[in-house]
Protein backbone atom coordinates (compact mmCIF):
# COMPACT_ATOMS: atom_id res chain seq x y z
CA UNK A 1 0.00 0.00 0.00
CA UNK A 2 0.95 3.22 -1.06
CA UNK A 3 0.08 6.63 0.57
CA UNK A 4 0.39 10.50 0.69
CA UNK A 5 0.03 11.14 3.79
CA UNK A 6 2.97 13.42 3.86
CA UNK A 7 1.50 15.65 1.23
CA UNK A 8 -1.53 15.81 2.98
CA UNK A 9 0.30 16.86 5.84
CA UNK A 10 1.78 19.69 3.87
CA UNK A 11 -1.35 20.64 2.46
CA UNK A 12 -2.62 20.89 6.18
CA UNK A 13 0.39 22.15 7.39
CA UNK A 14 0.59 19.46 10.21
CA UNK A 15 3.66 18.21 11.94
CA UNK A 16 3.74 14.17 12.53
CA UNK A 17 3.59 14.66 15.97
CA UNK A 18 0.41 17.26 15.46
CA UNK A 19 -1.26 14.55 13.16
CA UNK A 20 -0.44 11.71 15.27
CA UNK A 21 -2.04 13.12 18.59
CA UNK A 22 -4.91 13.88 16.70
CA UNK A 23 -5.23 10.57 15.38
CA UNK A 24 -4.57 9.24 19.00
CA UNK A 25 -1.52 7.41 18.09
CA UNK A 26 2.71 7.72 18.83
CA UNK A 27 4.40 9.47 16.04
CA UNK A 28 6.34 6.15 14.95
CA UNK A 29 3.09 5.15 14.01
CA UNK A 30 3.13 7.78 11.52
CA UNK A 31 6.53 7.61 10.46
CA UNK A 32 5.72 3.80 9.63
CA UNK A 33 2.76 4.50 7.64
CA UNK A 34 4.46 7.29 5.32
CA UNK A 35 7.05 4.77 4.63
CA UNK A 36 5.17 2.02 3.77
CA UNK A 37 6.62 -0.18 6.37
CA UNK A 38 3.11 -0.21 7.96
CA UNK A 39 -0.62 -0.43 6.96
CA UNK A 40 -2.89 1.18 9.27
CA UNK A 41 -6.11 -0.54 9.92
CA UNK A 42 -9.63 0.63 8.81
CA UNK A 43 -10.44 2.24 11.57
CA UNK A 44 -7.13 4.57 11.37
CA UNK A 45 -7.60 4.71 7.84
CA UNK A 46 -10.88 6.84 8.33
CA UNK A 47 -9.81 8.64 10.63
CA UNK A 48 -7.17 10.21 8.45
CA UNK A 49 -9.59 10.77 5.74
CA UNK A 50 -11.83 12.29 7.90
CA UNK A 51 -9.34 14.64 9.50
CA UNK A 52 -8.13 15.66 5.52
CA UNK A 53 -11.62 15.69 4.11
CA UNK A 54 -10.85 13.18 1.40
CA UNK A 55 -11.98 9.47 0.53
CA UNK A 56 -9.57 6.69 2.27
CA UNK A 57 -8.81 5.75 -1.50
CA UNK A 58 -7.40 9.50 -2.04
CA UNK A 59 -4.70 8.97 0.35
CA UNK A 60 -3.95 5.24 0.23
CA UNK A 61 -3.23 3.44 -3.19
CA UNK A 62 -3.58 -0.22 -3.12
CA UNK A 63 -0.25 -1.70 -4.47
CA UNK A 64 0.14 -5.78 -3.89
CA UNK A 65 4.33 -5.37 -4.72
CA UNK A 66 4.38 -3.66 -1.37
CA UNK A 67 2.53 -5.99 0.87
CA UNK A 68 3.98 -8.04 3.22
CA UNK A 69 4.36 -11.80 1.84
CA UNK A 70 2.21 -13.18 4.47
CA UNK A 71 -0.18 -10.64 3.77
CA UNK A 72 -0.22 -11.71 -0.16
CA UNK A 73 -1.51 -15.27 0.24
CA UNK A 74 0.12 -18.36 0.24
CA UNK A 75 -0.20 -18.90 -3.43
CA UNK A 76 3.64 -19.23 -3.95
CA UNK A 77 3.32 -17.24 -6.83
CA UNK A 78 4.21 -13.91 -5.35
CA UNK A 79 0.85 -12.94 -5.21
CA UNK A 80 0.06 -12.77 -8.58
CA UNK A 81 -3.38 -12.31 -9.44
CA UNK A 82 -5.60 -15.54 -10.34
CA UNK A 83 -5.83 -16.18 -14.32
CA UNK A 84 -9.53 -14.76 -15.38
CA UNK B 1 -1.99 13.56 39.02
CA UNK B 2 -1.30 13.45 35.15
CA UNK B 3 2.35 12.73 33.99
CA UNK B 4 4.27 13.39 30.44
CA UNK B 5 5.47 10.46 29.02
CA UNK B 6 9.94 10.80 30.39
CA UNK B 7 8.03 11.16 34.46
CA UNK B 8 5.60 7.97 33.55
CA UNK B 9 8.76 6.18 32.20
CA UNK B 10 10.59 7.43 35.49
CA UNK B 11 7.95 6.49 37.57
CA UNK B 12 7.54 2.93 36.27
CA UNK B 13 11.06 2.13 36.61
CA UNK B 14 11.60 3.53 40.28
CA UNK B 15 8.57 1.16 41.16
CA UNK B 16 10.00 -1.86 38.96
CA UNK B 17 13.51 -1.60 40.43
CA UNK B 18 11.53 -0.85 44.32
CA UNK B 19 9.61 -3.87 43.61
CA UNK B 20 11.86 -6.48 42.52
CA UNK B 21 14.20 -5.31 45.89
CA UNK B 22 11.21 -5.65 48.00
CA UNK B 23 10.25 -9.18 46.68
CA UNK B 24 13.59 -10.49 46.53
CA UNK B 25 14.50 -9.25 49.89
CA UNK B 26 11.48 -11.02 51.14
CA UNK B 27 12.09 -14.13 48.91
CA UNK B 28 15.64 -14.47 50.67
CA UNK B 29 14.07 -13.95 54.11
CA UNK B 30 11.61 -17.02 53.16
CA UNK B 31 8.33 -14.56 53.71
CA UNK B 32 5.95 -15.78 50.77
CA UNK B 33 2.87 -12.71 51.96
CA UNK B 34 5.53 -10.21 51.64
CA UNK B 35 6.46 -11.34 48.39
CA UNK B 36 3.20 -11.48 47.36
CA UNK B 37 1.49 -8.34 49.23
CA UNK B 38 4.59 -6.46 47.46
CA UNK B 39 3.74 -7.66 43.55
CA UNK B 40 0.39 -6.74 43.75
CA UNK B 41 1.46 -3.09 45.03
CA UNK B 42 4.20 -3.11 42.70
CA UNK B 43 1.90 -4.18 40.09
CA UNK B 44 -1.02 -1.55 41.09
CA UNK B 45 1.39 1.09 41.46
CA UNK B 46 2.78 0.54 37.92
CA UNK B 47 -0.69 0.99 36.45
CA UNK B 48 -0.91 4.15 38.41
CA UNK B 49 1.83 5.47 36.23
CA UNK B 50 0.62 4.41 33.43
CA UNK B 51 -2.69 5.40 33.30
CA UNK B 52 -1.93 8.72 34.43
CA UNK B 53 -0.11 9.25 31.48
CA UNK B 54 -1.22 11.74 29.33
CA UNK B 55 0.81 10.95 25.81
CA UNK B 56 -0.51 8.08 23.78
CA UNK B 57 2.31 5.36 24.13
CA UNK B 58 0.66 2.44 23.01
CA UNK B 59 -1.10 2.46 19.72
CA UNK B 60 -2.58 -0.13 17.28
CA UNK B 61 1.10 -0.66 15.91
CA UNK B 62 2.55 -1.19 19.03
CA UNK B 63 -0.06 -3.86 19.50
CA UNK B 64 0.84 -5.21 16.47
CA UNK B 65 4.42 -5.55 16.93
CA UNK B 66 3.23 -6.98 20.28
CA UNK B 67 1.11 -9.95 18.55
CA UNK B 68 4.25 -10.95 16.14
CA UNK B 69 6.80 -11.03 18.48
CA UNK B 70 4.91 -12.93 21.16
CA UNK B 71 3.50 -15.43 18.49
CA UNK B 72 7.23 -16.56 17.55
CA UNK B 73 8.21 -16.10 21.32
CA UNK B 74 5.91 -18.89 22.06
CA UNK B 75 6.55 -20.52 19.22
CA UNK B 76 10.14 -20.51 19.88
CA UNK B 77 10.17 -21.74 23.09
CA UNK B 78 7.59 -23.85 22.57
CA UNK B 79 9.95 -25.98 19.63
CA UNK B 80 13.14 -25.32 21.85
CA UNK B 81 11.58 -26.71 25.13
CA UNK B 82 9.95 -29.33 23.91
CA UNK B 83 13.16 -30.80 21.86
CA UNK B 84 15.78 -30.25 24.74
CA UNK B 85 13.21 -31.86 27.34
CA UNK B 86 12.63 -34.96 24.90
CA UNK B 87 16.46 -35.25 24.57
CA UNK B 88 17.47 -34.60 28.17
CA UNK B 89 14.26 -37.32 29.23
CA UNK B 90 16.14 -39.66 26.76
CA UNK B 91 19.81 -39.12 27.88
CA UNK B 92 18.67 -40.18 31.54
CA UNK B 93 21.01 -43.66 31.32
CA UNK B 94 23.60 -41.23 31.49
CA UNK B 95 22.94 -38.58 33.09
CA UNK B 96 19.84 -39.01 36.11
CA UNK B 97 19.82 -35.16 37.01
CA UNK B 98 18.60 -34.17 33.57
CA UNK B 99 15.46 -36.43 34.13
CA UNK B 100 13.77 -33.82 35.94
CA UNK B 101 14.44 -30.81 33.81
CA UNK B 102 13.98 -32.66 30.94
CA UNK B 103 10.19 -33.38 31.93
CA UNK B 104 9.78 -29.78 33.51
CA UNK B 105 10.47 -28.00 29.56
CA UNK B 106 8.44 -30.75 28.06
CA UNK B 107 5.16 -30.51 30.16
CA UNK B 108 5.92 -26.05 29.90
CA UNK B 109 6.25 -26.90 26.84
CA UNK B 110 3.05 -28.41 26.51
CA UNK B 111 0.83 -26.25 28.80
CA UNK B 112 1.60 -23.26 26.60
CA UNK B 113 0.48 -25.16 23.45
CA UNK B 114 -2.67 -25.91 25.59
CA UNK B 115 -3.16 -22.46 26.72
CA UNK B 116 -2.39 -21.27 23.50
CA UNK B 117 -4.74 -23.75 21.83
CA UNK B 118 -7.55 -22.52 24.12
CA UNK B 119 -6.67 -18.87 23.84
CA UNK B 120 -6.42 -18.98 20.00
CA UNK B 121 -10.16 -20.82 20.02
CA UNK B 122 -11.13 -17.90 22.42
CA UNK B 123 -9.86 -15.24 20.22
CA UNK B 124 -11.18 -16.91 17.01
CA UNK B 125 -14.91 -17.09 18.26
CA UNK B 126 -14.58 -13.11 19.28
CA UNK B 127 -13.31 -11.91 16.19
CA UNK B 128 -16.29 -13.38 14.21
CA UNK B 129 -15.45 -17.10 13.42
CA UNK B 130 -18.22 -19.36 12.63
CA UNK B 131 -18.30 -23.05 11.12
CA UNK B 132 -18.84 -22.98 7.58
CA UNK B 133 -22.42 -24.92 6.63
CA UNK B 134 -22.27 -26.26 3.31
CA UNK B 135 -25.34 -25.54 1.63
Amino acid sequence: MRNKIKVYRAIFELTQEELAKKLGVTRQTIIAIEKDKYNPSLDLAFKMARIFGVKIEDIFVYDEELLDPEERGGSGRGGAPPPS
Amino acid sequence: MPMDAKTSRICRMVVIVATVAVAGWSAVIAEVPLVLISAATGGFLFYLCRSRMEEVVVDERDERVSERAAKVAVEAFAAASALVGVLFIAARDEHPGLMNVGFALAFSASTLMILYSALYGYYNRRYGYEPCDEE
